[in-house]
């Protein structure tokens, strides 16, 4: 038997290693020829402290704060203008489960039974609550991103497309994501959903476009009766560092060990 | 040392070297400038437009109202809460007009009786408050309370 019309191992490694080698040395040259780099925007290089001096074109410098968001339940009226400023702002689809913050209305009765609606975020009128007489309380809680310290949906991503900024916040590389859902899976807040027109994750971006250039995030912006506060922690003086002195607050699933810079004043026992 | 086994260095060698070329080559220049992820998304996302134009850039031109709706009961409210989002309207006045026209049923997103809000807060029975009559009649939206609102 003779190896004339048939490739030795030998032959089938070199060729193997010549053609991949080839492909990769060619590829690098087009690119190169194109003047291509593989990152459209490359951010410029901070000297010296790696986060310290990276600063956005606007001269805007995120490693200089850190927000947080304090939501006033007594305040709260529950008229989800909020809801409606963030779809305005952000584009975000009117329709489930596409809700960047929503508004969720809680009745609890006498007997300690517990009913809990948020239709269509509280974009929809909330049901009128039928036999009154029997509600012991009921109260709105509007919902969002946490933007937590340590947050799960950040350390499940699998491609580094969910992202912790400098300034505390959590946002997602819409290039990046491939749209696997493990984040929307991880959030213990369900404050993530997957957009169907970019087939990747959404989530509350504390209006990053807003903040960057001094503005308030457009539902703490919106909000009519100052029950939504955002602000830096960094500012001993500023609105929010003002609601966590004069209000005693708390985060929403302490034991899941999220560090949730959400804080709400008032909150029931109920609400989770 | 057995020849088989300097073969077997080699590609290793050769594979350790691709596998740091082709990293080089394949992950951005800022992915590790901030941490673990690309450094250029936060200008990217910072690109988007705002559509909501603030409170201050109202105060600009029309202190006038500023000065009725500071001594009113509507002065923690951003213009743009009852007139909509303005970005277009204050990057040029002329070319788009917030609605001014607000009525009944407006009012009553945020006043209308309702027993989950607040203790405290300024309802009406939207049923049975001078029904058929504009609000505008008795409260001005931007010094609401009646009898003494200004004329704005």
């Amino acid at each position: 038997m003779t190896h004339d019309d048939t490739l030795s191992r030998r032959d089938i490694l070199k060729k193997t290693f010549a053609l991949g080698s080839g492909v990769f040395l060619c590829t690098f040259a087009v690119k190169a020829a194109k003047g291509e780099s593989p990152d459209p925007t490359p951010a410029p290089k901070g000297a010296g402290d790696p986060t310290g001096s990276y600063k956005l074109p606007n001269g805007y410098e995120p490693s200089a704060h850190y927000y947080g968001y304090g939501i006033d339940l007594d305040k709260c009226i529950g008229c989800t203008r909020c809801v409606d400023a963030c779809k305005t702002e952000n584009s975000v689809s009117r329709t489930e489960p596409n809700f960047r913050t929503w508004v969720e209305r809680y009745v609890i009765r006498d007997d300690d039974t517990l009913e809990v609606c948020s239709p269509k975020g509280g974009l929809d009128p909330y049901p009128a609550i039928e036999d009154p007489g029997s509600v012991a309380k009921s109260f709105f809680v509007p919902k969002m991103c946490a933007h937590c310290e340590r947050s799960p949906c950040e350390q499940v991503c699998p491609v580094g497309a969910t992202l912790k900024s400098p300034d505390g916040v959590v946002l997602i590389d819409k290039k990046y994501c491939i749209g696997c859902g493990y984040c929307i899976q991880a959030c213990p807040y369900g404050c993530r959903y997957f957009d169907e027109s970019t087939r990747t994750a959404g989530k509350c971006t504390l209006c990053y476009h807003r903040i960057t250039r001094g503005l308030r995030p457009a539902c703490a912006e919106i909000c009519p009766t100052g029950a939504r506060v955002f602000g830096d922690l960094r500012e001993k003086d500023g609105p929010l560092a003002k609601f966590l002195r004069e209000h005693r607050v708390q985060v929403l699933k302490p034991h899941m060990g999220t560090r949730p810079k959400l804080y709400y004043h008032n909150l029931d026992k109920e609400v989770r | 040392m057995p020849r088989y086994l300097v073969r077997l260095i080699i590609i290793f060698v050769l594979g350790a070297v691709a596998v740091l070329a082709i990293r080089q080559f394949m992950v951005p220049a800022s992915f590790y400038q901030l941490g673990h992820y690309r450094a250029s998304v936060l200008p990217e996302v910072a690109a988007q437009e705002p559509v909501y134009a603030g409170h201050a850039a109202c105060e600009e031109c029309h202190g006038d109202v500023l000065e009725v709706k500071e001594k009113g009961r509507h002065t923690g409210l951003s213009c743009e809460v009852c007139h909509g989002a303005a970005a277009t309207h204050a990057a040029d006045p002329s070319s788009t007009k917030p609605f001014t026209e607000l009525d009944r049923s407006f009012c009553l997103v945020c006043h209308e009786k309702n027993i989950s809000r607040p203790a405290g807060f300024p309802m009406v029975d939207g049923l049975a408050h001078n029904i058929k009559e504009d609000c505008r009649k008795c409260h001005k939206p931007h010094s609401p309370s009646p009898n003494k609102g200004e004329e704005k």
